[in-house]
């Protein structure tokens, strides 16, 4: 059993017109044996957004290690943390455990305080970065997600466009993956706020 | 060995002054005049060249330094000592941040960085504080706009529109006064450091040999060194050439 | 950096004896080469990365920058090249400020072999080293375990082979620059089309003792055809259960948020748990 695999889950994160998106699945399973039905996968720092697949005990000391370097960040700079900027940090992180690392795909959404650029990245468990102009995905459905974000992605989305596409891509994605699903939560981030929305989704 | 068994050489007198920090002002006072402007599109630092003997080869002599960039750094006071902060300057811009966040550190970050280091020979066994004054100067990326440091042995540091250190700081300071103005340009900041350089004119003549200048301005592109790649600008921090000081003198 | 943290080695080694699997890294399947041409040198790469058989990346970046007049294609494991050419960059910035000269080829070439070698082959970065200085033109390989070579062609990755068989059949002597860079973008479509580790597009570096270019996407032999239609969905497609708005300026307010409140927030229905 591969440690990615023991809790399963799926996150995926998607660049639209002026915003972004990030949506995860509730499911916090023992192999096959489901825990909960409300274990999200999305965390935000300030207003970047982090989702975490992966070991679900690496999740909570990565998600929690962050949370206190993004903190420090803060308190040194005397800002908030640019997704982009985030990202780098996340990936220096990750590299500090080459030789240990944590069980986890991370994948930053946000937008750019400045420029107002959309901005998504996915990392393997090393910290090596992807960067990406359209979408990214990590987690047990991550094949399933590759198909549907290449068939049902498009350029150009309004913020009420991506949701339904990243929905979509998510529910149908998680239907064929027997560890994911159980409920799901999308952000949908705009300049001036963010959307958070729980999905009705199956429950098997 | 020596670590291990060693006391403070700052300590308090019954009055409350650590002298070693005095002493250390002292030596900063006792140095070449520096002085910054803040220009709403840039920053100058100047200072004196000084060579005590015309044998000296002035274009080996360097007072102000590149940190990062978009960061310089002048000083007043012992040149051997400035050097080491310079160097360690650098390197705590990619240890304690580059090396993180793949971004140079913003000025301020850098410039508490480099006071920690001053602080703690203010507070450590068997050093003395450094025995100098600096002027950071930086472009802020994040905010898009200048920022003029000044840092003093005692670690303490102050954000400046415009300043002077070393010999004749006050009388610089003064004339800084009377000369600057809110939305000043750097061109301008230019051309007053120059003045102000000259009218506390401590040795012979001012020159592209005993002039250096170190101005943060717009990304110079030329000085990237390669092209092609998506949002990579040139640094910001340059010296001027002698020529280029000359022809400013000329203008004077 | 340099120092790594180990302490999750030990429950890793526990997993790994209990059978789990070691994690899959990202690496750059990778065709890369570097070529010396008559003023200078070209290094060029594929823009595919991949995780196992997926293809993680389709224009990625194997082209990483050392100093102005260095620069490193990298092959293998994506974080070891990444973050190995990020240290050596940062290492030669330094050398290059405190001596006040140019960084050399060779000093790159032998930090990158030295810091390899220490690392006994675990990182596994496999890397094309080129540029040009003061002493002149250089080209080297160094591979993961920091053995290195100097050869006026040269080809590292998974699409070595199909990249080497270009330049063996066509490389000559004292090539132009534009002939120079034409071989390696031929031999990296060798590599693109004859190697699944390797695809997409050509990435292009010139290095000359004046400038140095980078050509990102020289070549892109695999364009996606644009879809005749639109997959778009109807709003309202995705049903939903709760809804929470926040505005951006009053989450920058919060260090942490448990749960979204503020001005607009909708109350949905629980979520529901029957199933």
């Amino acid at each position: 059993m591969d440690p990615f695999s023991i809790n399963g889950g799926a996150c995926v994160a998607m660049v639209g017109k002026n915003c972004v998106a990030i949506a995860c699945d509730l499911r916090l399973g023992k192999q096959t044996l489901t825990i909960s039905n409300n274990y999200p996968k999305i965390f935000s720092y300030g207003d970047t957004y982090l989702g975490l697949t992966g070991l679900a005990t690496d999740i909570e000391t990565v998600s929690t290690d962050l949370r206190t370097k993004v903190n420090m960040y803060r308190l040194r700079e005397e800002r908030d943390i640019e997704p982009e900027t985030f990202t780098n940090l996340v990936s220096s992180y990750l590299y500090q455990r080459r030789f240990g690392p944590f069980y986890v795909s991370p994948v930053v959404a946000g937008i750019n305080n400045r420029t107002g650029e959309p901005f998504i990245a996915a990392f393997d468990c090393l910290g090596c970065t992807d960067y990406s102009k359209d979408f990214v995905v990590s987690g047990t459905s991550s094949n399933q997600l590759f198909g549907t974000c290449e068939s049902l992605w498009e350029p150009g989305l309004e913020p009420e466009d991506l949701f339904e596409t990243i929905s979509q891509v998510l529910l149908n994605s998680m239907d064929r993956d027997a560890l994911a699903g159980w409920g799901a939560h999308v952000y949908i981030i705009t300049k001036d706020q963010v959307i958070k929305r729980l999905l009705k989704t199956r429950q098997d | 060995m020596a670590d291990r068994y060693s006391f403070s050489l700052t300590t308090f007198s019954p009055s409350g002054k650590l002298v070693q920090i005095e002493y250390a002002l002292a030596a900063v006072n006792q140095g070449v005049t520096s002085l910054g402007i803040k220009a709403t599109n840039g920053i100058v630092l100047a200072t004196e060249k000084k060579s005590t003997s015309s044998l000296i080869n002035p274009s080996s002599l360097e007072k102000i330094s590149l940190i990062t960039p978009n960061i310089g750094m002048v000083y007043s006071g012992m040149g051997p000592d400035f050097r080491v902060l310079v160097d360690r300057a650098r390197k705590v811009s990619h240890t304690n941040y580059k090396r993180i966040y793949n971004e140079y550190p913003p000025t301020r970050i850098l410039v508490q960085d480099v006071a920690r280091v001053m602080q703690e020979a203010t507070q450590s066994g068997g050093v003395r504080p450094y025995g100098v004054s600096l002027l950071v100067a930086g472009w802020d990326e994040h905010t898009d706009t200048p920022a003029l440091y000044q840092v003093d042995p005692s670690g303490s540091y102050f954000p400046w529109k415009a300043t002077a250190i070393g010999k004749s700081a006050t009388s610089a300071k003064t004339f800084l006064e009377k000369r600057y103005a809110e939305g000043l340009e750097l061109e301008d900041a230019i051309h007053i450091a120059l003045l102000t350089l000259k009218e506390t004119l401590e040795g012979g003549e001012l020159n592209g040999d005993t002039v250096e200048i170190g101005i943060v301005g717009t990304p110079a592109d030329h000085l990237l060194g390669y092209e092609g790649v998506e949002g990579k600008k040139g640094p910001r921090f340059r010296k001027l050439s002698p020529q280029e000081i000359e022809d400013y003198l000329t203008n004077l | 950096m340099g120092g790594f943290d180990f302490s999750n080695y030990a429950r890793n080694a526990a997993l790994q004896k209990q059978g789990f699997p070691q994690p899959q890294a990202t690496s750059t399947g990778t065709t890369i080469v570097g070529c010396i041409f008559d003023g200078g040198v070209v290094i060029a790469a594929d823009t595919r990365a991949t995780s196992g058989e997926i293809v993680a990346e389709k224009n990625c970046q194997k082209l990483h920058y050392i100093t102005p007049n260095i620069w490193c294609a990298g092959a293998g494991t994506a974080a070891d090249t990444e973050f190995v050419t990020a240290l050596i960059s940062s290492q030669l910035e330094l050398h290059s400020l405190s001596t006040g000269r140019k960084p050399r080829v060779v000093t790159c070439m032998t930090l990158v072999k030295q810091h390899l070698f220490r690392h006994q082959g675990h990182l596994g970065a496999y890397l094309v080293v080129a540029g040009v200085d003061p002493t002149g033109i250089n080209l080297f390989t160094v591979h993961a375990h920091g053995s290195t070579d100097k050869l006026p062609y040269v080809t590292m990755g998974s699409g070595s082979l199909a990249a080497m068989s270009i330049f063996e059949s066509q490389w000559q002597k004292n090539l132009t620059q534009e002939d120079a860079v034409k071989l390696c973008a031929e031999a990296i479509l060798a590599g693109i089309f004859n190697d699944l580790g390797s695809g997409s597009n050509v990435n292009v570096g010139i290095i000359t003792a004046e400038k140095t270019t980078i050509k990102r996407n020289f070549i892109i032999p695999n364009e996606r055809v644009p879809k005749e239609q639109s997959y778009r969905f109807p709003r309202g497609t995705t049903a939903i259960l709760k809804e929470q708005m926040i505005s951006r300026a009053e989450l920058r307010k919060y260090i942490t948020i448990v749960d979204m409140t503020g001005k607009g927030t909708v109350e949905g229905d629980a979520m529901e748990v029957d199933a």
